[in-house]
């Protein structure tokens, strides 16, 4: 705020005031169309018969078993795709080989998928009609209709992200620090913990956070594969949907927006550190 | 085979295993340079394993009470919740322990799709019999099923109504009012929706019988209809709270409750002079039989529909069930009496499906036809 | 000299990241795709061809990638400045817009578009202002449009965002002191450093478009050779047991978007190796 109405003497490294509120206006009002109205929409639903009501069906035991459901899932998919993501993007971008633009591509595959194709090829793998399903289901190990199928199909939408976010900004950084630390005697994992890590952290948070929103809340691959028994195999999108087709909506949007809101508490970790390490931003950026 | 090795406090190699010293200390081969360091601990393979380990333990079914798993299609929520309640009631007061039922609910066809994949339902309670001849067609029960259980082992029916804004500003009566000028149809797309057969064929028998072309009559009515919504609910949402269409043609069990939960005051339902008669059917899937107490259990449960508490459940539900010996002459009394033809009259599902609604069948030709 | 496959290199860990790459890929991503590309291999390539080679199913896959292609454009746009806006000025609200940026992917996909059709409907409060102008949103082409933008949003802010947050102001300073103008260095100077993040978030993006289903039908109406989606086509096919068929459709938009994607990736290695970053 400071910067719009204080500063009558401009840095050479930033726009004139008008334009600046030009763009914010923009991005305002865009933001607002497309994703705070329908937000808006969504808690007023949850909340047309009032809080109490809203709270009340959000302590019926299936919507417990499914927040405990949603939690699990994203707790196992999203640090997997992290890990898969730094291990991929550290491999584009400090090694040169033949095939990269492939990779990156394959790696971008789970995105061109529907999600509902998604659900059709983890069906095809591990249904029971499948020869390597059929094998795991005669051993005991059901992956389709019960965890391990749902945390596949999630980990399967969300497997690019981390990877995507990482990649660009570890490009724009090139090699160069890192060399010069190996120069210098450190071993692999050192550069990587000390001079990498630092480097792509915020990239790697907001990998995370889309990895976990959108883990959170996919509903066409998971919904194939998941079997849709109430209290077990049913996550919290697919417990949205099944309560909006019993007329209980005031019952699913509460659902949702407690989805909207668990979803972000990632973002509020995201301020957190913006806030702790205000300084070392600081340095990055104005020094 | 790769390791990676601990050379100093800091460095650390990986390559090909050469040799393995007798204190545990690996020697590695770079390709360049030969290292000799303590092996590191395979983490990724060890957070690979732990996790999967974590997910089948997960996984595994604890052993509890004798469970029963009822795949259902999309309207029957309400029902089977209060058939669930009953039927666990009574089966406690016969002696038994207190079982444990699922129910899963979607569309009829995904849901038969999900038990031919390996969902292990004993008992399914779809919309269509032919979703449940699929089943059979993969082995998991057998052929006849249909006659296993009485009514064509349908324990309640239903049928396609009218449900039209209050007053019925279109004067809407009938099938051939549909296709007035400036009247808007909205039901759910017969291709993605199980109930959205059944309208269309309504329509069908309902032109047969009054002198039409059926196929003419339904391509007409298909050109009234602005929205095809996936499923019977979005059909539902789309005509009461989006405002679009002057008739909705849903399930008789719909409309009740969507006059119910929307707004008594704001719709009427229509009952036309032709419907049909749906006849959702119950099965007891074989091949998901585990032990000879859950077949007890699970033909226990089918029985409990037929029965007269069952029935009445049914009735109150706003479905059309056949003993109404128990149930309250006010439920039973709100089904007029219509002119309804079966599933029969069009040579069954088998005929009927790929014929009507197959690729390239009659419905597609609505579209691809111009 | 053909270039060796892959380049000498001081930097460690090729072998454990490349490792772990390998064996994710093949786990989550080439086995679940591979049966899908063995269901229709065992179908029979001709098959798959008259599967696909519809009137209906090319009608629905242009849809598809016409609007996917449209709203993959205004996220290019919008994102970009929403990730400037955010990374770079202070102003009241902003904590609000950025932690809003990530919702369109915590809605499940069937409450966005419940919601989106509620508020583009004839009577919602979008779609009542739309109608007034003699628009109609909700049940079009249109409509489809603002689904596919609202799934789409987070990519592009979300890449470009950390690369703003990267730049280094002495970069711009030097623009300035060497007598550039604001416009020319961002222009000149900026935008070629945001290219490579933007165009993967595009390239993203479109793919998601492509693949959207759940709040694409609430509010497309979807009529066949109109407002029908090829993954609606998909769910049809499935819905009639036809797992060939679907599988045909799946293959059909899996090969489209992927030689997008490449195409986009080839685009995007050639200029940066024309820069000279790697």
């Amino acid at each position: 705020m400071s910067d719009i109405t204080q500063s009558r003497f401009r840095p050479a490294t930033t726009e004139a005031p008008a334009a600046r509120l030009v763009l914010i206006l923009l991005a305002v009002a865009g933001l607002g169309v497309l994703v705070l109205a329908p937000l808006a929409t969504v808690f007023a639903e949850a909340l047309a018969k009032g809080v109490g009501a809203a709270l009340h069906s959000l302590t019926a035991p299936d919507a417990w078993s499914a927040i405990r459901l949603t939690l699990i899932v994203a707790g196992c998919a999203v640090p997997l795709s992290a890990g898969f993501g730094i291990a991929a993007a550290w491999l584009v971008t400090k090694f040169s080989f033949r095939g990269k633009a492939l990779l990156i591509t394959l790696i971008d595959l789970p995105f061109s998928v529907s999600p509902v194709v998604a659900g059709l090829c983890i069906v095809l793998t591990f249904g029971a009609n499948a020869t390597l399903g059929g094998w795991l289901v005669a051993n005991g190990w059901p992956i389709v209709f019960a965890l391990p199928g749902i945390v596949l199909a999630t980990l399967f939408v969300t497997f690019p992200f981390v990877a995507r976010e990482l990649i660009p900004v570890m490009i724009e950084q090139g090699r160069v620090e890192e060399e010069a630390a190996l120069t210098l005697g450190a071993g692999g994992w050192r550069v990587f913990l000390t001079v990498t890590l630092p480097n792509i952290r915020w990239a790697l948070l907001y990998g995370v956070l889309l990895a976990n929103a959108r883990a959170m809340g996919e509903f066409g691959a998971v919904a194939v594969v998941s079997g849709k028994i109430r209290g077990q195999t049913a996550t919290m999108p697919i417990t949205i949907e099944m309560l909006y087709n019993e007329y209980l909506s005031v019952a699913a949007f509460s659902m949702a927006a407690l989805l909207a809101v668990l979803a972000l508490v990632t973002l509020c970790l995201k301020s957190a550190l913006e806030w702790r390490y205000a300084d070392q931003l600081a340095a990055t950026h104005r020094h | 085979m790769f390791r990676t090795i601990k050379v100093t406090e800091h460095i650390f190699a990986q390559g090909a295993v050469v040799n393995e010293l007798p204190d545990g200390r690996l020697e590695i081969s770079t390709g360049r340079q030969v290292h000799v360091g303590w092996p590191v601990p395979r983490i990724v393979r060890g957070v690979v394993a732990s996790a999967l380990a974590a997910l089948l333990i997960a996984a595994t079914p604890q052993a509890e009470a004798e469970t029963l798993l009822n795949v259902s299609y999309d309207p029957t929520r309400e029902l089977y919740r209060e058939v669930n309640e009953a039927f666990t009631a009574q089966w406690l007061a016969a002696g038994h322990e207190a079982p444990q039922i699922e129910t899963s609910h979607g569309g009829s066809g995904a849901q038969a799709r999900a038990v031919i994949d390996g969902l292990s339902a004993q008992v399914v309670t779809l919309a269509l019999a032919s979703d449940i001849d699929k089943i059979a067609k993969a082995g998991k029960l057998p052929e006849d099923w249909q006659a296993k259980l009485p009514h064509n082992s349908s324990p309640y029916t239903s049928t396609i109504v009218f449900l039209v804004r209050e007053g019925n500003p279109k004067g809407v009566k009938d099938w051939g009012d549909l296709v007035a000028d400036g009247v808007e149809v909205i039901t759910p797309n017969p291709k993605t929706s199980g109930g959205a057969r059944w309208n269309y064929l309504a329509a069908w028998a309902w032109a047969e019988k009054n002198g039409q072309d059926p196929k003419t009559f339904v391509g007409d009515l298909f050109k009234h209809v602005p929205v095809l919504d996936s499923g019977a609910r979005g059909a539902t949402t789309t005509f009461a709270q989006r405002g679009i269409g002057d008739v909705l043609l849903a399930w008789e069990n719909e409309a009740h409750l969507a006059l119910k939960e929307l707004g008594e005051d704001q719709f009427d339902i229509v009952v036309p002079s032709v419907s049909v008669l749906a006849e959702p059917p119950v099965a007891l899937v074989e091949g998901n039989i585990g032990s000879d107490t859950q077949r007890e259990l699970a033909t226990a449960y089918l029985d409990f529909l037929y029965s007269p508490e069952g029935q009445a459940i049914a009735f109150r539900n706003f479905y059309r069930a056949w003993d109404s010996s128990l149930a309250d002459p006010a439920d039973v009394a709100r089904f007029p009496k219509l002119d309804l033809v079966d599933i029969a009259h069009f040579g069954g599902w088998a005929k009927a499906q790929p014929e009507h609604f197959g690729d390239g069948g009659i419905f597609d030709q609505i579209y691809t036809a111009k | 000299m053909a270039r060796p496959f892959i380049q000498r290199s001081p930097m460690p860990g090729l072998g454990l990241s490349m490792g772990i790459t390998v064996t994710m890929l093949s786990l989550v991503v080439f086995l679940p795709i591979g049966a899908l590309l063995m269901k229709g291999a065992s179908f029979g390539v001709f098959n798959v061809w008259e599967a696909v080679n519809r009137e209906r199913v090319w009608a629905a896959l242009l849809l598809s990638f016409r609007m996917s292609l449209l709203a993959a454009l205004v996220n290019l746009v919008f994102g970009v400045l929403l990730a400037w806006v955010l990374a770079r000025y202070r102003f009241p609200g902003r904590r609000i817009l950025d932690a809003a940026v990530d919702l369109p992917f915590a809605l499940p996909t069937a409450v966005a578009g419940i919601a989106l059709t509620a508020l583009y409907a004839p009577n919602g409060l979008f779609g009542s202002l739309a109608k007034e102008v003699g628009l109609r949103i909700a049940y079009t082409q249109w409509g489809i449009l603002i689904a596919l933008i609202f799934v789409g949003l987070p990519f592009v802010t979300r890449t470009v965002q950390p690369v703003v947050e990267e730049i280094e102001r002495e970069v711009e300073e030097a623009s300035a002191t060497l007598g550039a103008t604001r416009l020319h260095t961002l222009r000149r100077v900026i935008l070629p450093m945001l290219m490579p993040a933007t165009l993967t978030g595009f390239a993203l993006a479109l793919a998601r478009a492509v693949g959207e289903y759940g709040s694409v039908i609430f509010i497309a109406g979807n009529l066949p050779l109109q407002t029908e989606i090829a993954p609606l086509l998909i769910v049809i096919k499935l819905e009639e047991f036809d797992y060939d068929g679907a599988a045909s459709i799946g293959i059909a938009m899996l090969v489209i978007s992927f030689s997008m994607l490449f195409a986009i990736n080839l685009i995007q290695i050639w200029s940066r190796r024309r820069i000279g970053h790697v």
